[in-house]
């Protein structure tokens, strides 16, 4: 199949594609740019296969027929052609990756991440929206903030300015709802003497 | 494996979305945000078959043009009774503003996407044409450092390959398929839903004879709201419920906002130094008050007739 069009998929003209790296599609008239990279024209789609273990050759740990072709740079499991994972210039098994073990888990495969930090953020600026619902917000943000300091943050970001920051707020609402508790009370008593 | 990673241009900045694209040694990934979660996805440079960019509109509202607006209308409403010509300066402004979005939306936007063997992925923070062209710029070297250079006519050895995965769905994304469809409508929506109706014929009864009873009513149904929303919220996360509930939950959040803190000003206004628990026969009195509960009332009725148009609506199995 040639390469279809970015916005509707309808296969992109041959001809026009064959002078230059763009083309019209011709179903939605959008003007496509096309890079094309040899992982494209030299990779033949077969599926992966293992070949038989013989008698007396290593075989795959979690498939005793199959015969290894690597072993596991953290654990040292022999895996077959199947259950090799590649990173870089290793080869992990697939319970290392898995588990997050060693240097699989510093090569930062997660497929997700949960932001603590910006949770701890916008808790105490949303319950601005109806202010009284800060009294349970702001400290919430704060344990938030204190128990989840240490927990990996984002794959790109970095620094910890949000859980500052969501300290910062939270501190200050509940000064502030301190401050109007404690005037509240005592101006009570005053007016009751 | 390196994990240092380099922002690509492009960033999407949506009010509960966001992507960006970064660069590590050996692979390109994208960040999907979810305000309280990001997704990732890499693509390895020695993978990458091909990069296709097509131009098209794009409609976007960004946060950054949502803060452009909310800052006009600070100044319009700043400066419309201070001079003469500020009215019409700030329209020229408006128009402008609103003439160069329509212009690059419809003129100036691309859809990107990106082919592996295995995978066909929107880059949903490519979707500017100079974004796309400084991507290009940026990520083509680096490719084709890995991979080298197409040699001879590709578009002719086209003919006996297949560009990305053979048998996936056409518009496959980060998303992995749900195998069961997200509902139209849980117990919380409904609830929520009526609590909205509940709210809007509060409001419209007692419009000139609030009691504190009805005022208690009126909080109990608000929190009935918080509630529901916050269950939806909760639904929606977990893939139970669509997203159109849950952003009917935000608009209704936004407006009870709203509400309250108008209501709390003109009792403020009303009740001089004692707002915090106002008497509301004295505020029901007042003409801007009762103009408020008429549109608290409209509000919740728009509100809860969409509510009920969702939960009516066909649910649509997946192909």
């Amino acid at each position: 199949m040639p390469v279809p069009c970015a916005r509707c998929d309808t296969p992109l003209p041959k001809w026009e594609l064959a002078a230059g790296d763009a083309a019209i599609c011709t179903s939605c008239g959008s003007s496509n740019q096309v890079r094309v990279f040899p992982a494209l024209l030299s990779q033949s789609h077969v599926p992966v296969r293992t070949e038989a273990a013989l008698d007396g050759e290593a075989a795959c740990y979690d498939h005793p027929s199959k015969r290894a072709v690597a072993a596991c740079h953290q654990c040292g499991r022999f895996v077959c052609q199947l259950c090799s994972v590649e990173s870089g210039n290793e080869v992990w098994c697939p319970s290392c990756v898995a588990a997050g073990a060693g240097k699989a888990r510093s090569a930062n495969l997660d497929a997700s991440r949960t932001l603590y930090d910006s949770t701890a953020l916008i808790l105490p600026l949303l319950s601005l929206l109806l202010y009284p619902f800060t009294l349970i917000a702001a400290p919430a943000s704060l344990v938030l903030s204190v128990m989840k300091w240490s927990r990996p943050l984002s794959l790109v970001r970095r620094n910890r300015w949000r859980f500052v920051a969501a300290v910062l707020i939270s501190l200050t609402e509940i000064c502030l709802w301190t401050v109007g508790i404690v005037y509240l009370i005592s101006g009570r008593f005053r007016g009751s003497r | 494996m390196s994990d240092s990673y380099r922002q690509l241009p492009g960033h999407r900045r949506g009010f509960l979305q966001g992507a960006t694209l970064w660069i590590a040694s050996d692979h390109l990934l994208s960040v999907r945000s979810l305000r309280f979660r990001e997704e990732y996805k890499r693509f390895y440079l020695r993978d990458i078959q091909a990069i296709v960019v097509a131009g098209g509109s794009r409609f976007h509202i960004s946060t950054r043009a949502a803060v452009i607006a909310a800052l006009w209308l600070a100044v319009f409403l700043a400066a419309r009774t201070r001079a003469p010509w500020a009215s019409l300066a700030l329209g020229t402004a408006a128009v402008c503003l609103f003439v160069s979005w329509l212009y690059l939306s419809s003129a100036r936007s691309c859809s990107c996407r990106i082919y592996t063997a295995v995978s066909r992925d929107n880059l949903p923070s490519i979707y500017r044409t100079w974004t796309a062209r400084k991507f290009l710029a940026e990520v083509e070297p680096r490719i084709r450092q890995v991979q080298g250079i197409v040699e001879g006519n590709w578009a002719k050895a086209l003919e006996e390959r297949t560009v990305g995965p053979a048998a996936l769905p056409v518009n496959a994304s980060m998303h992995p398929p749900v195998p069961h469809p997200a509902r139209t409508h849980t117990l919380a929506s409904d609830i929520f839903v009526a609590s909205l109706f509940a709210d809007a014929a509060l409001n419209i009864l007692t419009l000139h004879s609030m009691t504190r009873t009805a005022q208690w009513i009126w909080y109990g149904l608000a929190v009935v709201e918080i509630a529901g929303a916050v269950v939806m919220f909760l639904q929606h996360y977990r893939g139970i419920l669509r997203a159109a509930m849950q952003k009917l939950a935000i608009a209704t959040l936004i407006a009870l906002g709203s509400v309250y803190y108008l209501r709390q000003i003109m009792a403020g206004v009303a009740m001089g130094n004692r707002p915090f628990m106002p008497d509301p026969s004295a505020l029901a009195a007042l003409p801007s008050y009762l103009l408020l509960r008429q549109v608290d009332a409209g509000i919740c009725v728009v509100l809860g007739l969409v509510g009920a148009a969702l939960i009516l609506m066909p649910r649509q199995d997946p192909v």
